[in-house]
């Protein structure tokens, strides 16, 4: 299955034609548009991976805010040939997980496994619609298993790409998003 | 490991991206192309610094000459001295001595090397 930012995309918004990398150049040699195009393009699925990974809508706006600041300043380091989706996405979710350590909800060592608390049958039953019901599932699962999905669903099925944004073998990443699809299922059954 | 999700890829890939609110992209805009421009500093750290040696230097120096007169005076006496030796015969000549040799030396080996073995053939 083909990416859904690769494949463009129901998500992004009126796909411009000039391809990431020639809109970096451009943003580099101080087009300000090309920028503003690069973030109409990847506003959403930033946010989108912002929410799921913090859980709170205002904080996800200041994690998108600063994801794309971030970019901006060191936008130099972007190496050409390079996805800029994976770029973005990897500042977007370094500056989650900085939020979140800096809150000490988590170790900034380690992404721990954490419990969340899952929306029972009935809360799931009562969404009725089955995309609600899956996006409840996706809350309910843990942190790592949670982002891992976030960025399948964004990237499509390109581990590595993933593997890159989480720092993570992709073994890694293929077992988390074996587990996490096992728990969706499960989840989904369960309804 | 089994891969058999294919319904659930499905529904996962038809699920819509959460909304961002309104005016997060403005926002965003506004904290970086918009962004209002810090205007470079005229000089670097190392040009102010020279820059205030030299004023200080030259305040110090006007300081001199106005609580010292007698600075003007030998100043005035080394120009003069100066002057007097341009118009001295003794000083042409040697000006003149040191221009002829450095026209000769620069006439003299500004000339191609000519090989003492043979002519060059073109």
């Amino acid at each position: 299955m083909a990416s859904l930012l690769a494949d463009p995309p129901a998500h992004v918004s009126a796909p411009a034609p000039e391809s990431d990398g020639d809109l970096v150049t451009a943003a580099l040699s101080g087009v300000p548009d090309a920028f503003g195009t690069l973030v109409e393009r990847y506003e959403r699925a930033v946010y989108h991976l912002c929410l799921r990974t913090m859980r709170d809508r205002e904080e996800a706006s200041d994690c998108t805010q600063e994801a794309f600041f971030k970019a901006f300043r060191s936008l130099r380091t972007f190496k050409p040939g390079a996805k800029f989706s994976t770029w973005i996405f990897s500042i977007a979710y370094h500056a989650c997980c900085d939020r979140l350590a800096g809150a000490k909800r988590y170790s900034s060592a380690e992404m721990p496994d954490r419990a969340d608390p899952a929306p029972g049958p009935e809360a799931l039953l009562e969404l009725g619609d089955e995309a609600r019901a899956l996006r409840a599932a996706i809350e309910a699962l843990p942190e790592k298993y949670r982002t891992v999905i976030t960025l399948y669903h964004l990237q499509g099925k390109q581990y590595e790409e993933i593997a890159r944004v989480l720092d993570l073998p992709m073994g890694t990443v293929k077992t988390h998003l074996f587990r996490a699809k096992d728990l969706l299922r499960k989840a989904l059954v369960t309804e | 490991m089994n891969d058999d999700f294919d319904d659930l890829d499905r529904a996962l890939f038809a699920l819509p991206l959460d909304e961002p609110p309104s005016g997060l992209r403005e926002s965003i805009l506004r904290a970086t192309v918009y962004a209002p421009l810090v205007a470079p500093a005229p000089f670097s750290t190392i040009e102010t610094i020279g820059i205030g040696i030299a004023l200080a230097l030259a305040t110090w120096i006007a300081w001199l000459c106005v609580a010292d007169h007698g600075i003007i005076a030998s100043v005035d006496a080394g120009a003069l001295q100066f002057v007097r030796a341009l118009a001295d015969t003794e000083t042409f000549v040697w000006l003149g001595i040191g221009g002829l040799v450095a026209a000769w030396i620069s006439i003299a080996f500004a000339q191609p090397f000519q090989s003492p073995f043979g002519r060059r053939t073109p």
